[in-house]
Order: structure tokens, then sequence, then C-alpha cells
């Protein structure tokens, strides 16, 4: 992989700077967690989107706000324990 | 809402251009649909503050605030204090940024007098605005454009003292930048990194702490590494530390915050107080200063006393304000609005050794809080409208007040709801007692429904109905274009008048400029009434020829008397004598004019006689006679211009359909100075001078087609301009009247609807606006003691006194409406019209139902047995009894004003309707110990009579109603009835109901409702209904079911079932019915009678969150998502073969494999930047051409318009291409990128971009209209007419 410069960036360093770049082995639970921390951040940067659940819940900005940023921590739950998901790729294969 | 859609298409029709050649291609593969361009305009811009702050941004000691709107506008408004002591809002400058807003911050810059904004937006960058010189924006980029999860900007905090912000992202990267400034300029040194990965930011703040090294503090939290079996981090409080002098910054300090803590402010520090931060969570306050070790002072908040005791409150905002001798105080507001006073006790050596949050106020959610240096409080609310209040008191010592605990850092998260609650004082929200509102910045935010249509049943045009508001703030909105009018006074007149003029006192009366007489002028006769309190017929003592109509009359300056021309002649009424002169011959005055000094009259077959007042004997001689050449309709002979001895020009509309402007210079009387040629015959001509030296003469010219006609007259060559701007007024010939309106000139033109026409001071441009009044006949200016600005009109045979009500006009354009307001109860979710029998058989009458409800709130009967009351008005009078003296206010407030203030209020002891406004606060209900609790009615308004309530039914229970529709059985004889979908106990996460139904009311003599059946609905809840066929197709979660009416309930006649997820909308037109799901955007639905079944005719293949959709045509459909995009999607031609499958067969075959379902094209394609929750087909005049209505949630109202020629798209097209390059970007955004942020943006024109043509430098201006092969007046002209044609 390199870029127009010439230079390479290797898969680690990309990986480093930006947030949820894949690899070959990533979970489904690691994929489906990121995709919805993007989502929640992007419904914390929009203030319409914002807006638009405050009034469906009937709750204030601030708190849909906060309830966004917690839900980030672990959106889609703990993750499954490893032994489990290491089965799963072995039945698969 | 839906109604079946017209025949008529908005769309240009392919089938009939190219006919036969379809019918060749039939059963041929699908082709492209025709392209369909749209013009996207702004008619009410978005009112939501997203955030705001205050400062001295223009000029030192200015009180000025700077709103961040949802829409990407930056307004700078200062608090504006009048001499007779009220205080408003003044916008002084608008910004169009073309972004969407995250972050605003006030940043002033060491050694410096006056403040500067930072700004972040979706564009990746940090933006430095100087309100002085916004043309030279300082604009740093550090990342991708989008508001991405890892890109700063969402939050930025400046340092108290500005030499640095944060700008940081909601995950892992922080941006610190040094600012400096040196010989003037901003300078943003490059960013220093503070990152943190898999760090989440809940918010930021500068702490301040003198001129040591600049520190920030963030609210964050860590989570688990991927596959990292570590337990999750605590919730933390970090100081972020700058160091000036390696320029490198680091993580300082971290302490344990409560889990709940989501918001951050700083206390003064240094020299001026203890330092350290204030942190909101639920149920308090915490404070931290790292010099307190392990120690966290807690304070928990006086709690309501109705509020569920198992819900903890969180506390969402905090500002803190500085006094003068390092004092301070901070305020704190909770989710459901109430103000807390945070006083913070503050110990010999600058230690905090306790703190007491008493209660302040209750007021709307807010976004931001902004104290000013002279007591005022602006609340940017969350929803409803914003507010500039005003503080009258500030110690509290009778307020509910929790004072604070100690406890260690570790221990915090014990602290729970239960332990606040234990703790916390009680009370009862009330009226505002210690605050008063001063200023109203109307916000229709949230707006969830729209509707076009002339309800009201005597106006010419349509009025815009939306749905606004949320829970207390609620209600319903009924739009007009123009400006609203105060009627004063109808009184009958014995017939039909001819004309109306007002005389004024002259030079010698105290009432001078004042009226003196009304004259009525009839077929054959002369009235008179006299101004005084009230208003009399005067007999002969006024010397009036009585017995002939009067053609103008006027006040004559110095000894002159009044001058009265009548068809026979002229005459002067002096103090003690009678001059008449007599028409020559036969002949007879057919128009005349006449001011102070001047008179013009017009005999048959165009002769033109012109009288002029001689100053010493006071007489009023003929000066010259000359023939035009044609017949005159009209003539004006001006106004005579302050410091001037007459009137230099006059203008004659004569039958050959031209003006004339002639010269009244002496020694050049009725010589022609220049003449236009119109398209219809002039119907009533005025010219009018210029308030100030410089500017043009206008011209207005009324003509017979029912047009208005305005142009520029040279004030020294009488040159009428070459580009006289046009507008089509109504369906009469158009008379022209001078009004002042706010001490300036302005017209009135009455038509079949009346108008104004006026300079805007801010924007210089000329803008028209109807009234929302009766179309009246004749009109001209009155003015008395009490109405110092006003009308005296006629219409039929009635004579009305009126005042025409700028307040609504301001800020040109955008302001072009004037709003009346129904309150709801709760949120309204949508609304329909009913066309209902009244007590008169003969007569059908038009009713609108709306159905409000609202999640965690309780019902009206729930309500009242708690003894809740929502206006907060008896709890307000039970405790006034305790409200003590007032206590000196300790706001910086100038001592005059809280002197002047107090006084006032010892006059008031009756509490009158202003008072009682000044104190009227939304309050929110009490919230409920568990989720699923719904509050919920359905309303019947009448929209001919100012939209009253006929009917609301409470619906109790948790019952919610979420949809309505009016349908027509086919069963029941076509009657309209009001069909509900209800759910009862649903709660969001998960979702689930405890029960859904469909109720079905009749309406009743057009103002009950009376309940036929309830069905219960058992798979799932109601989203939408609409009427399809004589029958009602319900929207049940995943399934489309079709229902007929029975006698006890509604029964099942087909359904579709496995639709994607949830039907959100649903609207229907012939057999077709169209579906807008959840997530999976538009399908169309086709029903196939003879075997009675509903088959999926086509889908999009974009999975869109579908909110709003509207049936354009048959085959065409617009929708809008949850994003903010709005995109057209057309079924393509043939795809729909129609054939009716009697088998059912292939319906099957085709429905079991989803790629053989045609797939909708998109044609248009447009970002709009806010949600949209609703929108309309119609048309904002009687008979114009339909567009696009849109409301979206932050309370925007667009048109998106079909072009109807190629010249206007490329125009357009070309236009705007020009202006995405050359329009300013004070932060950097591309226009072009923010309209395409989720799709690249298809067939729409901005037209908000379009109109920063306006604003542009004249050079540029010139540049563009070179390129575009035009004149830069040519282009306003046309930016102005495509407005026009809209309203």
């Amino acid at each position: 992989m390199s870029n127009p410069g010439g230079a390479v960036i290797s898969a680690e360093q990309l990986k480093a700077r930006y947030i949820g770049t894949g690899h070959a082995d990533m979970s489904k639970y690691d994929w489906v967690t990121n995709q919805h921390r993007d989502t929640y951040a992007s419904h914390v940067a929009h203030y319409d989107q914002l807006s638009y659940y405050a009034v469906a819940q009937n709750e204030s900005i601030g708190r849909v706000r906060l309830q966004f940023l917690d839900k980030m921590i672990q959106p889609c739950g703990p993750p499954p324990p490893t032994k489990d998901v290491d089965k799963m790729l072995e039945n698969e294969d | 809402m839906s109604g079946a859609p017209s025949s008529d298409s908005m769309m240009p029709s392919a089938a009939t251009s190219n006919g036969a050649e379809e019918e060749k291609k039939e059963d041929a593969v699908p082709v492209s649909a025709v392209a369909m361009k749209l013009l996207d305009m702004r008619l009410k811009p978005s009112s939501a503050i997203l955030a705001s702050c205050i400062g001295e941004y223009t000029k030192e000691k200015a009180q000025e605030v700077v709103l961040a709107k949802s829409s990407g506008v930056l307004e700078l408004h200062e608090i504006h204090a009048a001499e007779d002591g009220s205080v408003s809002l003044k916008l002084i400058q608008r910004l169009e940024t073309h972004s969407i807003l995250r972050g605003l911050v006030n940043v002033r810059l060491t050694g410096e007098k006056r403040d500067l904004v930072a700004v972040t937006c979706d564009a990746g960058s940090l933006s430095i605005v100087d309100f002085t010189q916004t043309a030279k924006t300082n604009v740093v980029i550090f990342g991708k454009t989008g508001c991405r999860r890892s890109t700063p900007g969402q939050y930025l905090c400046a340092d108290p003292k500005g030499r640095a912000v944060m700008v940081s992202a909601v995950e892992k990267r922080k941006l610190v930048y040094v600012l400096n400034h040196a010989t003037g300029k901003t300078n943003i040194a490059s960013p220093l990194e503070a990152h943190r990965a898999r760090n989440i930011t809940y918010d930021t703040c500068g702490v301040d702490n003198g001129y040591e090294n600049p520190v920030f503090a963030c609210i964050e939290i860590q989570y688990p590494e991927e596959d990292a079996d570590t337990p999750n981090e605590n919730k933390q409080l970090a100081y972020y530390e700058l160091d000036l002098g390696l320029n490198h910054v680091s993580r300082k300090w971290a302490t344990n915050v409560h889990p709940t803590a989501c918001c951050v402010a700083s206390l003064p520090g240094g020299q001026d107080g203890p330092g350290g931060v204030i942190i909101g969570m639920e149920d308090g306050i915490s404070y931290h200063h790292p010099d307190l070790k392990n120690k966290v002072m807690i304070c928990g908040i006086p709690r309501r006393a109705l509020d569920s005791k198992s819900r903890g409150i969180l506390v969402t905002k905090l500002t803190v304000h500085r006094q003068k001798k390092s004092k301070f105080f901070c305020l704190a507001q909770s989710e459901v609005g109430d103000v807390y006073k945070l006083s913070v006790d503050v110990s010999e050596d600058k230690v905090v050794t306790g703190m007491q949050l008493a209660l302040l106020d209750t007021l709307p959610a807010a976004n931001a809080l902004n104290i000013s240096k002279k007591g005022m409080l602006f609340v940017a609310s969350e929803f409803g409208e914003h507010g500039l209040y005003q503080f009258e008191r500030i110690e509290l010592p009778d307020a509910p007040t929790n004072a604070s605990s100690q406890i260690t850092a570790t221990n915090i998260a014990d602290w729970n709801t239960k332990m606040a609650v234990a703790s916390a004082k009680t009370f009862v929200p009330t009226t505002l007692k210690n605050l008063r509102k001063v200023y109203t910045l109307d916000s229709p935010t949230p707006t969830t429904g729209v509707l076009v249509g002339e309800l009201a049943g005597n106006e010419v045009s349509p009025q815009i109905y939306t749905l606004a508001g949320k829970g207390p703030t609620a209600s319903l909105r009924i739009l007009r274009h123009g400006a609203s009018v105060t009627e004063l006074a109808v009184s009958e007149l014995p017939g039909i008048p001819g004309g109306i003029f007002t005389i004024a006192h002259d030079e010698t009366d105290e009432n001078v400029g004042l009226s003196k007489y009304i004259v009525v002028s009839f077929a054959d006769a002369t009235l008179v009434l006299s101004v005084g309190d009230t208003v009399e017929e005067v007999g002969q003592e006024s010397r009036f020829k009585t017995d002939a109509p009067t053609l103008a009359c006027s006040t004559l300056k110095g000894n002159g008397g009044l001058c009265q021309i009548y068809p026979d002649g002229l005459r002067q009424i002096k103090a003690g004598q009678l001059r008449n002169w007599e028409c020559p011959g036969l002949k007879r005055v057919e128009s005349a004019s006449s001011n102070v000094c001047q008179a013009l009259l017009a005999l048959a077959g165009g002769e033109v006689i012109y009288f002029e007042l001689d100053n010493l004997t006071g007489d009023l001689n003929e000066m010259v006679t000359r023939d035009m050449g044609a017949d005159v309709c009209c003539l004006d002979v001006g106004t005579v211009p302050k410091g001037k001895s007459r009137s230099l020009f006059a203008a004659v509309g004569c039958r050959d359909q031209t003006v004339k402007i002639v010269s009244l210079e002496p020694g050049k009387f009725l010589t022609q100075k220049s003449s236009t040629a119109l398209k219809s015959r002039p119907h009533s001509v005025k010219l009018q001078y210029p308030d100030n030296e410089r500017g043009d003469i206008i011209v207005m010219i009324g003509l017979d087609d029912g047009s208005s006609l305005r142009a520029t007259v040279d004030p020294v060559t009488g040159e009428i301009g070459s580009s006289p701007t046009r507008r089509f007024l109504g369906a009469r010939p158009v008379s022209v009247s001078r009004i002042p309106l706010e001490g300036r000139s302005s017209m009135l033109l009455l038509s079949s609807r009346p108008w104004i026409s006026r300079l805007d001071q801010a924007s210089g441009k000329h803008i028209m606006a109807p009234l929302s009044y009766a179309p009246l006949d004749h009109g001209c200016v009155f003015s008395s003691q009490a109405v110092k600005e006003g009308v005296v009109a006629t219409a039929g045979k009635t004579l009305r006194i009126i005042s025409v009500d700028t307040g609504g006009m301001e800020g040109g354009d955008d302001e072009a409406f004037n709003t009346n307001k129904v309150p709801l109860r709760y949120t309204p979710r949508q609304m329909t019209l009913l066309s209902a029998s009244s007590a008169d058989p003969a007569q059908r009458k038009v009713v609108l139902a709306v159905v409000e409800s609202d999640y965690n709130d309780l019902g009206q009967e729930a309500k009242d047995s708690m003894g809740f009351d929502a206006t907060g008005g008896e709890a307000a009078k039970k405790n006034g009894d305790k409200k003590g003296d007032d206590d000196e206010m300790e706001v910086d407030s100038d001592d005059e004003d809280a002197a002047a203030k107090k006084e006032e209020e010892s006059d008031e002891e009756p509490e009158d309707e202003e008072e009682k406004e000044a104190r009227a606060t939304p309050i929110r209900g009490p919230i409920p110990p568990e989720p699923g609790h719904w509050g919920s009615c359905i309303r019947l308004l009448d929209p001919s009579d100012s939209c009253r309530t006929l009917e609301c039914i409470e619906l109790n229970r948790n019952e919610a109603a979420l949809c309505c529709t009016s349908v027509r059985f086919h069963t029941r004889g076509g009657e309209s009835l009001l069909a509900v979908g209800t759910v009862t106990g649903m709660t969001m996460h998960p979702l689930k109901q405890t029960s859904s139904h469909v109720i079905l009311y009749r309406v009743v003599n057009g103002d009950r409702l009376q309940l036929l059946h309830r069905t219960t609905i058992d798979d799932g809840p109601v989203m939408s209904l609409a009427h399809f066929q004589g029958r009602l197709l319900v929207g049940i979660g995943k399934n489309l079911r079709l229902y007929e009416m029975g006698k006890r309930q509604l029964l099942r006649k087909c359904e579709l079932r496995g639709l994607p997820t949830f039907v959100k909308t649903l609207q229907t037109a012939g057999d077709r019915a169209y579906f807008g799901d959840m997530m999976r955007s538009i399908h169309m639905i086709r029903y196939e009678a003879s075997v009675n079944r509903l088959v999926l005719i086509a889908s999009d293949p974009s999975p869109r969150p579908i909110v709003s959709q509207e049936l354009l045509d048959w085959n065409t459909v617009a929708a809008g998502d949850k994003f903010g995009n709005i995109c057209i999607l057309r079924l393509p031609r043939g795809a729909d073969t129609a054939t009716l499958d009697l088998t059912g067969q292939r319906a099957l075959w085709d429905a079991s494999r989803d790629s053989s379902t045609p797939k909708l094209e998109v044609l248009c394609q447009y970002y709009v930047g806010e949600i949209v929750t609703n929108m309309t087909r119609s048309s904002l005049v009687a008979g114009g051409a339909d567009s696009l209505i849109y409301v979206t949630v932050t309370g925007r109202i667009g048109a998106l318009v079909p072009f109807t020629s190629r010249d206007d798209v490329d125009f357009y097209t070309q236009l705007e291409g020009y202006l995405r390059v050359e329009a300013p970007r004070p932060t950097g955004r591309d226009p072009q990128g923010y309209r395409s942020y989720y799709a690249p943006v298809m067939h729409v024109v901005d037209g908000d971009l379009c109109s920063a043509f306006n604003a542009l430098s004249h050079e540029k201006q010139t540049e563009i209209a070179e390129k575009l092969d035009r004149t830069v007046g040519e282009i306003m002209k046309k930016l102005e007419d495509t407005r026009n044609a809209l309203l």
C-alpha cells in the first residue's frame, strides 16, 4: 500500500490513525460496534437529528446527547466471550 | 393530511410530447424520466439556536449576542435598550456559512477590548470571526469535512484569557490552537495534538487559572480496547495543560466524576477566585479542584414535588457570570427547565468551603444561557421561543435551597438519585418570580406539520397552517404572507364612496400633522367628518362644497386655508372667505391632485391646469394650462420635500397607456421631462420623494390590469429609470396612496388585496408585502393622538381605520409572514382536513383535526388529580405571600435601571395582561415513574373562526394518538370520517406497546366528534393511515392492511405482509398506494380489485430512513429522510404495466424475487440541512403554480419550486455556479459540498446561495453579470421576480 508521495504507510499506522480501520480477522461484534459508534457520533453532531430524537422521546436535548454519548461506550453491549468467537470461526471453517 | 392529488401534474409530462413514440415503446425497457429542475427557496429561516455567546463584538461596551442557528447562519444581535425603557434584540449582521455549525465560543485576545468568536462546523476547520470585518474571516483547516466521529469540531472551548482554544472531536482527537495577535491581525499557530485513543469526550471548558499555563478541562471516558477483558474505565474529569514554553499539551490531572456528568464550567481563578470547575450531573452539581486532592464538593438540586422520585434530573447547562470586584455567581439549568443559582462560599485564601443551590425560576430548557453585564439573561431555548429576561433579584433567601456536602472522589459514583431525593428540598414550579421576560424571539421549533389552503373563508390568498412546538409550548400556527393589520374602527357609510381623503391640521394648530377632517366623496355628495375623541359629521361649518363629489383636497400652508377640487372647479377655503374657480365652459375636472402649495387638475380632453399658492397673499392662483395630447386618467403633484418650497415634478398618467413626468419648476411649468409606455392603462400614480437628501424619486403606478410598476425618477433631469419593477397585485385596478410607516414614507396599494411597499432600511431593498386584511377600495393616511400612523380606508359601504403592524416585516423578505398562534395541549403529531356538514345543510364546512401526544408525560386526568398546574399561576399565588422585599439586584446593573424597575413594579399592583405575559413560562408536566406513559388528545378546530377549538377529546390511560386521516367509506355514502391511529403504553426502547387501535369518529354538525367505534389492532403500532378507494389503508408495523367499515368495528379486507421495517408514511392515489419505510425508503403498491390483492410494484434501492413524503403525481414521490435530505423518486416509464393478473401467480412470482421489482429512479436530490418533518404540494397564491412546501424540525419553511422554462434553468444554474466560487465562506465550507452532504446534489438549485448575490461587492456583481451577459440590475430583478412569483 502506498500513497502518491511514494512513502509506504503500513496497515498498523493507518489503523492507529483512523478509528475503525478494519482487518481481515475483524469480528462481527467489532464491526457492528464501530458502526454504531459512528452513528451515535453523527447523531450528536447534527443538531437537527438530536432535536428530532428529543421530540420523539420528550426529553431535553441535553439528556438525549448524554444518552447517545453514553451509548458510544458499548453500543452493542459487552463483547461476546472470546472463546465462543473462536469456536464460531472454527465452525465456519 | 393527504388529499387525493389532482390530475394536473407538477412534472413536465413526457407522454404529451412524444405520445406516438411511447406507444411503440410500451413493451420495451423502461426509459428514463424527464429531468425535473427545482429551485429551493427559503420562506422562513430556521429559528433553532444551537449555541450562543454574549460579548462586545462590534464596539466596546456594546451588549451583543451571537447566535449560531441550525441552518448554518451566524447572527449578531444587539441588546438594544430603547428610550422608553423597552429592551429588544436588534439584528445587526447575518452571516450565511453554508455549513453545519457545531461549536461557538467567545474569544477575547489578551489586551483586546473587543471579542471575537471562534466557530467550528462540518468543514473540518476552525474559524475566528471578527464581526467588524467579516469579509476577512480567519480559517484554519485541520481535518476532513463532515461531522465525523474523530474529526475535531464537536466541542470548542477557549482559555478565559484568550491565549488558546481547544477543538475536540467526540472521540479521540483534540487540537489546541495558540492564538496571538500582532498588528491588528489574529494569528492562529499550528495545532498541538492532545489525542487519546478510545476516549469519548462529553464536554470541555477552559479553566481559569490566571496567567499560568492555559488549562482545559474535559469530561471524558475511555472505552475498553477491542477484545480486551478490562472493565470499563470511570468517567473522568481531565485537565489538559498547554505548556506555552515547551509548546506542548499534556494530560496533567484526572479525577473520577459521577457517571452521569455531562457538562462542565470553570469558576473564576487566579486573582479573581478559587478556580476549579463545576460539573453538572444527575440531581446535582459537583465541584472539583486539583488542590482539593481526593475530595469533591457535591450539592444536590431542589426537586419538583410532583416528579417521580426514582428518576434523576439531569443538570444540562451551566453558566458562570463574573461580577465586579471578583464576585461571581453561577446558573445551572436542569433538563426540565428549572434554573438554579449556585453560590459558592470562598474562604480568605481562595478555597471553596461550601456551595448552595437555590431555585431561581423555571425557564424553557436552554441550549445556551448568556448573562449580560446589564443584568439581562438571554435564553436560547431548545424548543419554543427564545427569550431575553431581566433579573429582578439574585439574592434568594426564601427560595428552596440545598447545601453541599463533601465526599471522596473515589466514592462519587455512590451518589445516586435516592440520596439526592432524601436531602432535596421540594418546590412547585411557578410563574417567573425573580426574572421578567422583556423580549421574545419567536421560534416555531419543532415544526411537525404543514398544510396550505384558504380555509379562513374570506381571504384572497391561502394561509399556511403549521404544527409547531413541543409539550407546553405546542401550538398551531396560521401564517399569512405580509404584514398584520390591527383594525381600530369600522363604521357604516350611507353609500359606496368614490374616494377618501384626510385634511391635516394646519401649522397654526397645536395638533399640526394630525388629521382634522376625513373627507368621504360619494357619487353626488361629499361627507366631511371631524376627527376628535370621536369621529363626527361636520355640516356646513367646514364650508366644503358638499353637494358634489370631491376629487382632491388638502391643507394649504401659511394662511392659505384648505382647498377642495370638485368636478366643476376648485374652492379655496380661507379664514373668512371662499375663493372659487370655475371650469371654463362646459368642461369638467376629471382628476386632480393637490398638496400644501400646489394643485394640478386635468379637464376632459387632456387639458391640464396648474395652480400654485402665492406665499404673500395666500391665494391659489392659476399658473399655466397645457394639453397633454391624450385624456388624463390620473395625476399626482407629489409632496413638498423637506426644505423645498415646492414639488419639482408631477406625474401624469394618460389614457394612451403612458405616464409622463412634467416639470413644475418656475418658468418651465408643465414641460414634459420624460415619459414611459405601459402595457396597460394607468389607474393611479404617485410620486414619492426620498426621506433623505440622496436617493431617487420613486414613481409608483397602479395599472388597470391589477399590477403595479415601480420606477425611479432622476431628481435632476426627471428621467424615468429604464428597468421598472412590475408586480401583479390582484384582480382589480390598483390605486396607490402615500402613507407613513415608522416615520418613513411608504405606499399603500389597493387591488383585490391591500399591499404596502416600503424601503427596508437594513437591506436597502424595496419590499412589497400584502396586508392580511379584507380588500379595500380607497385608502389614505390617517393620524390622530391615539393612532399616529394609521390608514383610513373604505371597503364597500364601510369606513375603516386600521394600522399596519410592521413588526413582522423586519429583516427583509425572510420575515414576510405574520403568525397567529393557537395553543395546543401536547406535541402535535399530524393534522387532517375534514369536510363536514354544518347546521345549515346547504353549506359544507371544513374543519381541521389535530392529534397531539407526548411520550413520557401524564394525561390531563392524572395531572389534575396530582394537582399539577401547567400555568404555574396557582402555586405562584400561594407562594406570593412568602415573597419578601426586593433584594438589591447584584448583577452589575445600572442602579438607575433597577430603581426605575422597582418603581414601575410597585405601580403595577393589579397584575395586568402585560405583566402576566412577562411572567409566563412553560412548565413541563410531572415526569412519570416509568416509561410507557403518554398524554394525548384529539382536537377539532374551526379554521374559518380563527382556529377556535371546537372539541378536544383527551385520551387518557396512556393511549396516544399518533396519526389521523379523513376517510370516506363507500358503505357510508361518502361521508367524511376521522380515523385516528393510537397506541397504548408504547415504549421506545424496546419498541413495544400493550395494544393499538384505530378509532373512527364522525363529525356532527361540523362542531362535535362522535365516536363510532374502536378497532383493536393486535400486531403492531399504527403509524400511518390513508383513505384508499373508499376504504381505509392502515400501516401496522411491517404490514399494510385494508379495512372496510363495519357496524361494530373495521373489517379486514386484505393485507400485504413482510414489508422491510416499519410503515412510516402512507399516501394513496387511484389504485396505487405509496408508503415510506422507516429505514428502506419509498415503495409503491397497487391494489388489484379483481383478486383483492395488494401488489408491490416498485421500491427504491437506496435505504433512506423516511420521515416525510408527498405525492407529486401518479408516478412521482418526494421524500424527506432522517438525515435532512429531500429526494424526488419516480417510477420509470413502463415499469408498471398495469396488466391485470387474474391468477395472481405472476404477482407471487414477482414479489418473491426482490431483484425483479422495478426500482425507482432518483430525479432530484438535495441536502436541506435539517430533517424535513412534513411537506405538501401547494401554491401559495390563489391560482399560482404548485410548489413543494416543506417544514423542518428546526422551524424552517421552504419551497421547492419547479422551473418552468429552460432559460430560467440556465440562468439559475449558471448563477449558482458562479456563486459557489464567489460567495463568502466564513467557515471555509464549499457550498456545493454542503448541499451534497450525503449524496451529490442533483437538479436542485440552492436559492439561498443565489440570493447571496445581493450581498456581494459591486465589482464581483458586475463580474458575474458580465459572465451571464446581463446587467446587475437584471439579475437582482430576476431574483426578486422569482420570489414574487411564489408568494
